[in-house]
């Protein structure tokens, strides 16, 4: 079974069965001199793929008796003995027992009786009695040819349908999908009802079909009845048509593809099923194109304007105006693609017929002309018709000038998302491309098409779509690899400057978003910071997001459904606004943090394992790095390892040179936290002159502050050691801090400089951070006046994730980051009026609480 | 038997799925789907276009667990899911009447 072709074990099953069944019917008793026979009144025959000599181990055996009007009691008692037998072989019989009128009567109300009707050969009985029923079938079909025109192109719209879903690309039914033996048999059916052929192989009597690839085709159908056999086979006898993975490995084994330093054997396999599916479904489609075209022909049209003379359009096909121009001229090869994909037409098959042989026997040549290439990628960067890039895919006419596109031409991917074979997939991104271009997906997205207009080299979008998958074909990170491969490429074709080097950028992290903006924390500010920072710019974002966009819709509904648009659209917004704030994501800030945590490592090698430290760096944002002093870096972190059970630690830092203290502080956040040690620095006159806030993701605050010394220099270790014991109550709550203040502002003698500032300003920016309301803020010094604000924030329910506050003789600025109650920024209106008007009040300084 | 459906973070898939095998749970359910509790939507501007968003993404996670094993289930899917943000999700348990499995006919804690 190994050797020999699909159709010849096919074809010997069948005369097999054929004898079997024969010699089952005289072993019960028919006679070739029986009665009925003679009388011309009745005839056995075989139907469907049985008919057609085509059965496979497991398929079904269809038979059909027609009998003039009644059939004896004998010959039923036969019949049913028969029947016995055969189901007793554990055979799948199906049989009717049918006059002539019930037959045709049947055959136009059930579909599929019809089209094993058209398969129906002799086995046995009255030969005359056979060729009358032929007759009448046939007559009858000839009247009623519309209406089975019509169902024909429904059962073809529901198969198209129905196995278009990917899991019929990874494991596909070679029998009913798409490309599969199905195909073929509706070729035939079409070939004998319109067009009065007794086989396919007739059509070519017909001037259109004259060239059309027959012989690929029968080659191909072949393979999959070898195929087929081995599934039935091991399926144990049953029908079985799917070729699910488990069969996949064992045929390709028994088939004898083996593996080598490329491909699996099965994936080899793989390759060789696709490329001959592909092949029928193509060209079943090619066949149909031209079949409907005589069934149902179109006017002669004119010739569009500005069509180049050598061409003309037939049928809406391009056409040679002469024939045999190619070999001479093979640049028209190029230029008929290029006015069938602007027009919309395809091309006529003795176009491609002569195409094709040019392509084998000048390609070489015809790559190495710059005109050609240039029309090349033409129609690569203005795909308007995409069956017309499949045809050049199908003709070797993109391998041609893109020889690393052979190694995933036929690829089949194993994965549960895709659904076409790699280089489909390449030409499909090409196709949603364009539609994006032309605002075709508007309705539901139209921001791709906004973003697609804003390109500065939209034909790089094109390009990449074509490629990113290009290092498929290797073992190893696809992105990679592909990318390694581009800069040849490119320069092949003719490409260079800045492309050489964003082309590969975008192959290699093509799939960076994608992956994100399902896996990772889209709430967390340093997700978008990092993805700021590999893409670099606007313009590659841009790309990026198109990239993937375009991937995903190709891909399949798996990858390309709203849901995971509506993840993609949310990362991309906001690492939109990074890149456009400039501040955390730009190329120095970038390279200055990267020294920093570096920096930083190396000096906390020594004290703490390695892991710790990266775990804790983690839990820090971008900012703190940005902001944040070495020095007082490597304080908070020895802070925050040895802290153990302890819920506040601080380092004390006086300084020589001017009378400031420096608290660097690591303790357990809150909320309120900020003003409750603003509150105690003030409650011991203590003045805040700057302060740095960073909370982290695991609950903890790194703080630094710049205050001014305790006031009796003689008793301040004991102040401050008071202060530290208050700071762990108050963390607790267990300090009544308001109390304690209100009392002291009561208390003072030295009266409180209440003064209507002159220096005053708030400005809330809620553009600058996706995921932080930042309120800035500028006013007169005054004692209290950030334990105020501190207070202010804290009363409006929000909570401060960074700050960043300085102050000299006259005036405090300051920037808080907050967030609303709920962990995300402000997004209600009248909250944010309400936040900038209780700040300003607090700077404006009420007189009005001062005893 | 009990019904748990949960309503998580999508980044958070992982290591729910991952925690909620490790406890001996064989199988689970995964829906992508789109809704606001009250973490509500927002609006993004781009060239002057408002792009609204009012449905979040999320994911649901279905499993059928025995009742002596949903207080630990339970917990697995509460501790990996948390974030402390808005928009953590919520779990629901419903009673289940039967089970059966279709391959075998095994019914009710067999079957699950």
């Amino acid at each position: 079974m190994k050797q020999s072709s699909g159709y010849l074990t096919t074809r010997k099953y069948a005369d097999v069965m054929d004898r079997f069944i024969r010699s089952l019917f005289l072993a019960q008793g028919l006679r070739e001199k029986a009665g009925e026979i003679l009388e011309e009144s009745i005839a056995f025959m075989a139907l469907g793929s049985y008919g057609r000599r085509e059965i496979c181990l497991g398929s079904d055996v269809d038979l059909l008796v027609t009998h003039r009007g009644k059939l004896s009691p004998e010959m039923s008692e036969i019949l049913s003995r028969v029947l016995h037998c055969l189901w007793d072989a554990k055979l799948d019989v199906g049989h009717s027992v049918l006059t002539v009128q019930e037959c045709n009567r049947l055959a136009m109300t059930d579909f599929r009786f019809l089209t094993s009707l058209l398969d129906a050969r002799f086995l046995m009985g009255s030969r005359s009695f056979y060729r009358l029923f032929q007759a009448a079938f046939w007559s009858k079909l000839e009247r009623e040819k519309d209406s089975v025109l019509k169902q024909f192109l429904i059962h073809q719209e529901k198969r198209q349908e129905k196995y278009s879903h990917e899991e019929y690309f990874v494991e596909p039914d070679i029998k009913e999908g798409l490309g599969g033996l199905r195909d073929l048999h509706f070729m035939t059916w079409t070939a004998k009802i319109f067009f009065a052929c007794k086989g396919l192989r007739e059509i070519k009597r017909f001037p259109v079909f004259s060239h059309f690839s027959l012989d690929k085709l029968h080659h191909s159908e072949s393979f999959l009845l070898k195929v087929r056999n081995h599934l039935h086979f091991l399926a144990g006898g049953r029908r079985e048509d799917r070729l699910l993975l488990a069969y996949q490995d064992r045929i390709s084994e028994s088939l004898a593809y083996h593996e080598d330093v490329e491909n699996t054997g099965p994936e080899k396999f793989m390759r060789h099923v696709h490329l001959h599916l592909n092949r029928i479904r193509y060209g079943s489609q090619e066949f149909h194109v031209k079949a409907m075209d005589i069934m149902d022909p179109r006017s002669v049209e004119p010739s569009p304007d500005r069509l180049p003379p050598d061409f003309q359009v037939l049928r809406g096909n391009i056409i040679l105006a002469r024939e045999g121009q190619l070999s001479q001229n093979p640049l028209l090869i190029l230029r008929g693609f290029q006015e069938a994909n602007r027009r919309g037409l395809l091309l006529g098959s003795g176009f491609i017929w002569e195409a094709g042989k040019s392509i084998v026997e000048q390609g070489k040549a015809l790559s190495a002309m710059p005109e050609a290439r240039s029309i090349f990628m033409d129609l690569l960067l203005r795909p308007q018709n995409p069956k017309i890039l499949r045809l050049a895919l199908e003709m070797g006419l993109i391998t041609l000038f893109i020889p690393e596109f052979k190694k995933i031409r036929n690829l089949a991917q194993f994965s549960y998302y895709h659904s076409e074979t790699v280089d489909l997939h390449a030409l499909k991104t090409l196709e949603v491309a364009q539609d994006i271009s032309e605002g075709r997906h508007n309705d539901h997205w139209p921001l791709f098409q906004e973003i697609f207009k804003e390109l500065e080299h939209p034909e790089w979008l094109f390009l990449v779509g074509l490629l990113h998958d290009i290092g498929k074909g290797y073992r190893g990170d696809h992105s990679r690899k592909g990318s390694g491969l581009i800069p040849r490429i490119l320069k092949r074709l003719g490409i260079e400057g800045e492309a050489l080097k964003t082309i590969p950028f975008l192959v290699r992290h093509h799939l960076l978003l994608a992956n994100t903006a399902q896996r990772r924390d889209l709430n967390d500010e340093k997700t978008s910071v990092q993805i700021a920072q590999i893409v670099g710019d606007m313009e590659r974002l841009k790309l990026l997001f198109l990239l993937t966009v375009i991937d995903s819709l190709a891909t399949g509904p798996m990858a390309g459904n709203d849901w995971k648009i509506m993840l993609l659209n949310e990362l991309f917004f906001k690492a939109r606004r990074i890149l456009q704030r400039g501040t955390l994501a730009s190329p120095d800030a970038t390279k200055r943090v990267d020294e920093k945590k570096k920096a930083l490592q190396r000096v906390l090698k020594a004290e703490f394992p390695a892991p710790k430290v990266l775990h804790l760096m983690d839990q820090v944002s971008t900012r703190y790095f940005l902001h944040t002093p070495l020095e007082d870096m490597v304080e908070h972190f020895r802070l925050a390892l040895a802290m153990g059970k302890a819920r506040l630690q601080w380092r004390l830092q006086r300084l020589d040179h001017a009378p400031v203290t420096r608290v660097i502080l690591c303790t357990y956040d809150k909320p309120g936290l900020f003003s409750k040690m603003v509150g105690l620095f003030t409650l011991h006159n203590i003045s805040v002159l700057s302060g740095n806030i960073f909370t982290l993701k695991n609950g903890l605050a790194f703080d630094t502050y710049e205050v001014t010394n305790p006031l009796d220099p003689l008793r301040e270790q004991e102040v401050w050691g008071r202060i530290f014991e208050e700071a762990r109550l108050a963390i607790e709550d267990a300090l009544p801090l308001d109390d304690l203040i209100m009392r002291k502002a009561q208390r003072s003698v030295i009266p409180r400089t209440g003064y209507v500032s002159q220096v005053k300003k708030v400005k809330i920016d809620n553009e600058a951070s996706d995921f932080f309301t930042l309120i800035e803020m500028k006013g007169g010094i005054r004692t209290g006046l950030l334990y105020d604000l501190a207070k202010e924030i804290y009363s409006l329910g929000l909570d401060i994730r960074f700050a960043r506050i300085n102050s000299d003789k006259e005036k405090m600025t300051g920037v808080f980051y907050v967030r609303d109650g709920s962990g995300q920024k402000i997004y209600d209106d009248p909250v944010l009026e309400k936040t900038r008007q209780g700040m300003l009040n607090v700077i404006i300084g009420s007189q009005g609480d001062l005893p | 038997m009990k019904k748990i459906e949960a309503i998580i973070k999508p980044f958070k898939l992982d290591e729910v799925k991952e925690a909620i095998l490790q406890l001996g749970v064989s199988g689970m359910t995964i829906t992508e789907l789109k809704g606001f509790g009250r973490q509500k939507g927002h609006k993004e501007i781009y060239r002057g276009a408002e792009y609204v968003v009012d449905f979040l993404p999320k994911i649901k996670i279905e499993v059928v667990v025995s009742t002596n094993m949903l207080p630990r289930v339970l917990d697995a899917i509460r501790t990996n899911a948390y974030t402390g943000q808005i928009g953590d999700g919520k779990i629901f348990v419903i009673p289940v009447e039967k089970a059966v499995r279709i391959r075998t006919g095994e019914e009710d804690e067999d079957a699950i």
